[in-house]
């Protein structure tokens, strides 16, 4: 269920200055996103927050991963003053608040580099073929027992399923803590619930900008991973943390303008089809990501639309109005301004281009052979990190999404991470062979 | 540039030109007058070309402008391409002169060659609509001769323009809207005028490239009012077929173009497949052509009835027969009524037809009455 909320206005920087002074905050955290999405921040006494608007804070951008070139190192914190909002844990006495922030040059020029500054680049290219877009992300994430090992546990509080209620469980507790705290934000939860597997939950956020969707997702992730602390638990966005249970994915729903007809929804359709196999290294960035994208839990596996299959990669509910789009094979632990900016490059690209996609299909996807697949034109999604980015050298559209710096840093980081990965010895390798051979 | 060496550049081009160089040797010649890098696109923005020693965007389109410009080639309205220089900034002004007098020999390059190729290969697709071929060897080899590459099987549509005033559009007109809305691929559209009807085969090797035809086809009438407000297009398409057996398609295409605009009237593009009963209706049927009707309407219910052992067509027919009484169909059926709602629901989405909808209805209610008369 999806409406379009109206939101109170976001404040603008003379508001921003405003709030500060009234809720006595002491230090602003500037967060920007480096190029996988994780949240950094440089925080400021809050007397330096008019300097930061004038961007004025600069940071040493060759300490980021993905941000490196020789002459890059001098980088300048863009505050964007509508995302200003106190942390839902500030005190009287902290005064914390935060400001999201695009990055420029020391010139004042806009980084190349600069994930949220990509996506803004793209929300202007789609505006035409796209006009009134609005985005829903759907996020899901497991809440484990913390405990004091080095990488955590993955033992959950609770036993429960879909949409469960569950007496006495610190997750629902936590789940519940996390969507009050992004209220008190600004953030508008449209729903939350249990998710299939125990220990899972889902957060649903009210469509909004592409912008403000991809803010949403970070802020969500580092609040969840703040608040399920002081239950005890840990809240991780990896997409499959248990190989025998349901991995967490992060639907995007593009729901379209009043004005877009049945024409303009198969063209977006047909290009997120034909650009997923591409998008798939920038929306499942992970070589985890790709225990996911397996033949179980209705996770997508097939560049196949449907109405009512419920592993189909794209979903068209039919007859909503406005028309509403979900594209199921991103993961949370994407760049979340990258993921929106290569699915927004692909859908442009489909009304630009006209293309069409394959018959809709109902059913289980999983059931599909060769050749019925090689018929209705159904491309397989990139089983491995390593094939995710071949798929993504040869698409030009989901390159030119990314920009040429932001491709050749996420390229080499992710090549290198695939690498790292393949040469490590992993537990199944010791079960499977140390004593047959 | 002075202007004496733009008009020894325009000079330059004019001689690859005549040499017939073409649209690669005029970009050559751009980048390597400029030692700018040179991109040179189609109208989708597919790469065509590329020169010089600057590294390129793999598309201009969204690429930084700072050091890169683009021009159309062509009218700037409706481009056949793009041509693309990337030089440091500071010198992009100074290309501008010579990157568009390139653009406009290329423009003029690709629209003598879409001319020529064009009156070279329509003679073909005349002929095998006249079906004046001897046999599929004969077809094949006269492809052949004209640079023509087969597909394996076209679909087939049919289509006819006005304009709100009643008066028939350019031919032209149709034709740029049919050549742009069923493009794509690498085998490319025959199209032939056939007095005010334009009959276009669309190459269609596997079935997604039929689905797709068919849905473009579909909503042509509307991307042509988008165009132009004044313009409807009616039309009427037909599945693949073998190259031989196109003369047979095109047969079956137009007089589905005669029942779409008797019974649905003007502005809408159908599938021939979708036309139900009123090919029947139209064209007179055999027993044999009857029982053959019934059975494909029917056969989707009967293969999900056979793997579930459900009784859907039984549904159908006890409410058709209560006169869509669902009250009534319920007990006759010993079931709820919201069963029966379901189970219309399950009809509709198996045999793609929607049971409020009077031509749908008519197909089903049909075939059930052949299925009672004739099995």
């Amino acid at each position: 269920m999806h409406s379009t909320p109206k939101g109170p206005a976001s404040p603008t920087r003379r508001d921003a200055l405003k709030l500060a002074k009234e809720r006595n905050v002491r230090f602003v955290r500037l967060v920007f996103a480096d190029i996988f999405g994780v949240s950094k921040n440089v925080s400021i006494p809050a007397s330096e927050l008019e300097a930061a608007f004038d961007g004025r804070v600069t940071f040493d951008g060759g300490s980021i991963d993905g941000f490196v070139r020789g002459e890059e190192l001098d980088m300048v914190l863009r505050p964007d003053p509508s995302t200003f909002a106190l942390y839902p844990w500030s005190t009287p006495e902290s005064g914390e608040a935060r400001l999201i922030c695009d990055i420029a040059m020391s010139d004042g020029s806009p980084f190349e580099g600069c994930p949220r500054t990509t996506l803004r680049r793209a929300v202007e290219e789609s505006q035409r073929a796209l006009e009134g877009l609005q985005i829903g992300v759907e996020a899901e994430f497991y809440l484990f027992e913390r405990d004091a090992t080095e990488y955590g546990s993955t033992r959950t509080a609770d036993v429960g399923s879909y949409f469960d209620f569950s007496a006495n469980d610190r997750g629902e507790d936590a789940r519940n803590a996390i969507v009050a705290a992004l209220g008190t934000m600004g953030i508008r939860v449209a729903s939350a619930h249990h998710e299939h597997g125990a220990g899972q939950h889902e957060i649903d956020f009210a469509p909004c900008d592409p912008l403000a969707a991809a803010d949403n997702v970070l802020t969500l992730r580092t609040v969840a991973k703040h608040l399920a602390a002081g239950f005890g638990l840990d809240a991780t966005f990896m997409p499959k943390p248990l190989a025998d249970r349901a991995g967490s994915g992060m639907h995007v729903a593009f729901t379209l303008g009043d004005d877009a007809d049945e024409e303009t929804m198969l063209y977006v359709v047909g290009g997120l089809l034909a650009h997923a196999p591409a998008a798939t290294a920038i929306c499942n960035s992970t070589v985890n990501s790709y225990k996911r994208l397996v033949a179980a839990w209705d996770a997508p596996i097939y560049t196949v639309w449907s109405e009512r299959s419920a592993n189909a990669l794209v979903r068209v509910p039919p007859a909503q109005r406005p028309r509403h789009i979900e594209m199921r094979s991103p993961d949370p632990a994407c760049n979340p301004y990258l993921a929106l900016a290569v699915l927004l490059g692909a859908a442009t690209d489909g009304v630009r281009r006209a293309t069409l996609p394959s018959a809709s299909f109902s059913g289980s996807t999983y059931e599909l052979n060769e050749r019925e697949r090689r018929e209705a034109g159904i491309a397989v999604l990139p089983k491995s990190l390593r094939q995710a980015i071949v798929e993504l050298d040869g698409d030009p559209v989901v390159r030119a999404a990314l920009g040429d710096h932001l491709y050749h840093a996420f390229r080499d980081a992710k090549l290198a991470e695939y690498e790292s990965y393949r040469r490590a010895v992993h537990p199944w390798e010791h079960r499977a062979y140390l004593r047959l051979y | 540039m002075t202007p004496d060496q733009l008009v020894e550049f325009a000079e330059g081009l004019g001689r690859i030109a005549a040499a017939g160089g073409g649209a690669t040797a005029l970009a050559a010649y751009l980048a390597e007058r400029t030692g700018a890098g040179v991109l040179l696109e189609d109208a989708a923005w597919r790469h065509v070309a590329s020169a010089g020693a600057r590294s390129l965007p793999a598309t201009a389109r969204g690429a930084a402008r700072d050091t890169l410009a683009t021009l159309p080639v062509g009218a700037a309205d409706a481009p056949s391409g793009w041509l693309s220089v990337v030089a440091p900034k500071g010198q992009l002004a100074g290309l501008a002169a010579p990157a568009r007098l390139c653009a406009s020999a290329i423009a003029v390059e690709w629209a003598r060659d879409a001319g020529g190729t064009r009156a070279r290969r329509r003679p073909f697709w005349e002929a095998l609509l006249a079906a004046s071929h001897h046999d599929l060897s004969a077809i094949r080899d006269d492809a052949a001769a004209r640079g023509i590459a087969l597909a394996a099987q076209y679909c087939c549509a049919v289509l006819e323009a006005e304009t709100s005033e009643g008066a028939p559009p350019a031919a032209s007109d149709l034709r740029a809207l049919a050549a742009e809305t069923f493009r794509g691929g690498d085998i490319e559209i025959g199209i032939v005028e056939r007095g005010a009807t334009l009959v276009v085969f669309i190459p269609a090797e596997r079935e997604v490239d039929a689905t797709r035809a068919r849905t473009a086809a579909q909503l042509l009438p509307k991307s042509a009012a988008k165009r132009n407000a004044s313009l409807r297009v009616t039309g009427a398409f037909v599945g693949p077929a073998g190259v031989h057996e196109l003369g047979h398609a095109v047969e079956s295409a137009e007089s589905a173009l005669a029942i779409v605009r008797r019974m649905y009237g003007t502005g809408m593009v159908c599938a021939a497949e979708d036309l139900g009963a009123y090919p029947l209706l139209y064209r007179g049927a055999s027993v044999e052509q009857l029982r053959a009707f019934a059975l494909d309407a029917l056969a989707p219910l009967r293969a999900y009835d056979d793997k579930q052992q459900t009784e859907l067509e039984r549904t159908l027919r006890v409410y058709f027969a209560a006169g869509q009484n669902v009250k009534t169909a319920a007990a006759e059926l010993n079931v709820h009524r919201h069963t029966v709602f379901y189970r219309l629901r399950q009809i509709g989405e198996i045999t793609g037809r929607a049971l409020e909808d009077p031509h749908d209805q008519l197909t089903l209610r049909l075939a059930m009455a052949i299925h009672a008369l004739h099995t």
